[in-house]
């Protein structure tokens, strides 16, 4: 998830219902990144954050509820937004589970150590570097380092304070922490920009765990991932208008469904077996919370399978927000014809995430493609960054100009 | 027994619907006296050429309520961010542009009909082409008053966040009128006159 810059707005004006569903999804991609942030890095000032910005999730809500009955009339129109009334819902429910994954460590239940160091398997990454002295980044600026990387800093520290969401423009010194977040396959160039010897990632195979324990954890990996997977497709069916995309969406949540009761089933088991019961119950919360998101991103999802037309304006809000999601066919003339994903480099050099892929031969979506995935021309691919990696990813794809 | 302290009932009752809405329709009121006046000032070219009157309602009704849409729909694309309140978005200037043009052909139609109506049933006064130009001259300019006045009307309404019913419509209308008027009137006596 990419932050945003107008999570925080003091000024009171007249805002229009585009403006507000922006908003909301900017604020809603950085509270969950400020969410997991609190309970991966058990930093408690991200949870009062997210707590903040719930706050200011509850103002959004209200204003694009209003923003709309003042902007109803008419029939036709008022079909379409109710619609756009739902989606308002659905989006109060995602930040409610943004602010249940922070509160699994403010209310002090927190996560078991161990599932802690496994980020490495989580598709849409997030690190916590300190800067060394030999950093390539030392002296340069954010926006430089977002470039280079591909990765996005959603919090500096500098000195004692945290900032939230940096400027573009500040500058990165020694001895400096951030946090960022990206693709998985970004963060092993990240790490040697960096230079953190600190952080390195395990290996999975290094770490010693209980059958039951790694199954756990896979298990909440996968949750976590499609929970996030399914947001990003319900925002992309909206914007592409897109019933298979939607269709897409229903079927995570199905399979979300399955997930939450094994682990359920699991968790329980292992609570017989081990000490530590507290910790497991952390878990227990995570999971409901990724289920939650999901059910929300079904509602969205929803709205696209009706029969009422979409109304515009979500479409304009959706190309609003400070992340895009672009959808794009390989064509004749592309770099990336041949070549496998991870030879490509296609996201550490855009920055974009491919979230989706279509293979033309098979006709089916593929989650999260990997490795050795060969594009192929006619390929379609759901990506999503920031605006600057859009245009670089178009180039590459589709060979323009 | 529903409640007479809740905010939402009270606006129906009224004393508070008079105290409210009274001193704006007063004063919008007083406009339409000043239209009134316009047409007494012309009043001998009126009634030397009665086949003016087909066009006095109808041109002024055509304003005001070319208006009244216009404020109205730019009221509403405001407030779902069709259109943002700034001169440089490109969707308003597209309504203005649709809306200048809509209401310049309304106006020329409404010349033609007018002209064959007063020639139709004899009536005393201007022929036809001179109608037919009087018609279409004040509307072109009148046209661009209420597209004008509306869409301010339409900003204002969404900035302070207003029922666009309760102040855009009446306003709107009320100056329409009045624009209406003087425009029909100025073109009448510069070609009749």
């Amino acid at each position: 998830m990419l932050s945003a810059s107008k999570a925080r707005r003091g000024k009171q004006r007249r805002f229009n219902v585009k403006e507000v569903l922006a908003e909301t999804r900017d604020t809603l991609g950085l509270m969950l990144d400020l969410a997991y942030s609190t309970i991966l890095f058990e930093e408690d000032h991200f949870g009062q954050e997210v707590m903040e910005l719930e706050e200011r999730m509850s103002e959004l809500i209200f204003t694009a509820r209003s923003a709309v009955m003042l902007g109803a009339k008419g029939a036709d129109e008022i079909a379409a937004l109710t619609g756009v009334l739902k989606i308002v819902t659905a989006a109060e429910k995602i930040g409610d589970s943004a602010s249940d994954i922070a509160e699994i460590r403010l209310v002090g239940i927190g996560l078991p150590k161990r599932f802690i160091k496994t980020l490495h398997l989580m598709e849409d990454t997030l690190a916590r570097v300190t800067l060394s002295e030999e950093s390539e980044v030392v002296g340069t600026n954010i926006a430089a380092i977002e470039s280079k990387t591909g990765m996005t800093v959603v919090a500096l520290r500098s000195g004692s304070k945290w900032s939230i969401n940096p400027a573009n423009e500040e500058i990165l010194r020694e001895g400096d922490r951030l946090i960022v977040n990206g693709s998985f396959e970004s963060l092993e160039e990240f790490q040697s920009v960096t230079t953190d010897k600190s952080n390195a990632v395990p290996d999975v195979r290094e770490l010693e765990e209980p059958a039951m324990h790694r199954q756990i954890r896979k298990t909440i990996v996968e949750m976590k991932n499609l929970s996030e997977l399914s947001i990003d497709l319900a925002y992309s069916s909206i914007l592409f208008n897109s019933q298979e995309i939607a269709n897409e969406v229903s079927n995570i949540e199905a399979k979300l469904d399955e997930l939450r009761i094994g682990l359920e089933h699991l968790v329980l088991s292992y609570a017989k077996q081990v000490q530590e019961v507290e910790q497991l119950h952390g878990l227990l919360r995570l999971a409901s919370a990724s289920e939650m998101i999901s059910d929300a991103s079904n509602e969205i999802a929803e709205v696209v399978l009706g029969d009422i037309e979409l109304h515009p304006i979500l479409q304009y809000a959706m190309s609003e927000a400070e992340e895009v999601i672009t959808k794009v066919e390989i064509s004749k003339g592309s770099p990336l014809e041949g070549k496998s994903f991870a030879e490509s480099f296609a996201e550490q050099e855009t920055g974009m995430q491919v979230i989706a892929l279509k293979k033309k031969s098979e006709g089916r979506w593929i989650y999260h493609p990997k490795g050795d995935l060969l594009f192929e021309i006619g390929d379609i691919m759901i990506a999503k960054g920031r605006k600057e990696g859009e245009r670089m990813f178009l180039q590459l794809a589709a060979a323009a100009e | 027994m529903m409640s007479s302290q809740s905010k939402v009932m009270t606006g129906w009752r009224v004393v508070t619907i008079v105290r409210v809405m009274g001193p704006l329709l007063m004063i919008l009121a007083f406009v339409g006296m000043f239209s009134g006046l316009i047409l007494t000032t012309g009043q001998d070219l009126l009634f030397k050429s009665p086949a003016l009157f087909i066009l006095v309602p109808a041109v002024v009704g055509l304003g005001g309520n070319l208006g009244a849409i216009i404020g109205s729909r730019v009221s509403t694309a405001l407030h779902l961010g069709i259109i943002e309140p700034s001169l440089s978005n490109v969707a308003l200037r597209n309504n203005i542009i649709s809306s200048l043009i809509a209401g310049g052909v309304m106006f020329v139609a409404l010349g033609i009909i007018a002209g064959a109506l007063a020639s139709f049933l004899a009536l005393e006064g201007p022929s036809m082409i001179e109608i037919f130009l009087i018609s279409s001259l004040s509307g072109v300019f009148l046209v661009l008053f209420v597209v004008i006045i509306s869409v301010t009307a339409a900003f204002f309404s969404y900035r302070r966040g207003l029922d666009p019913d309760d102040v855009v419509i009446p306003v709107v209308t009320s100056f329409s009128d009045l624009a209406g008027i003087a425009f029909l009137m100025g073109i009448v006596v510069l070609i009749l006159g």
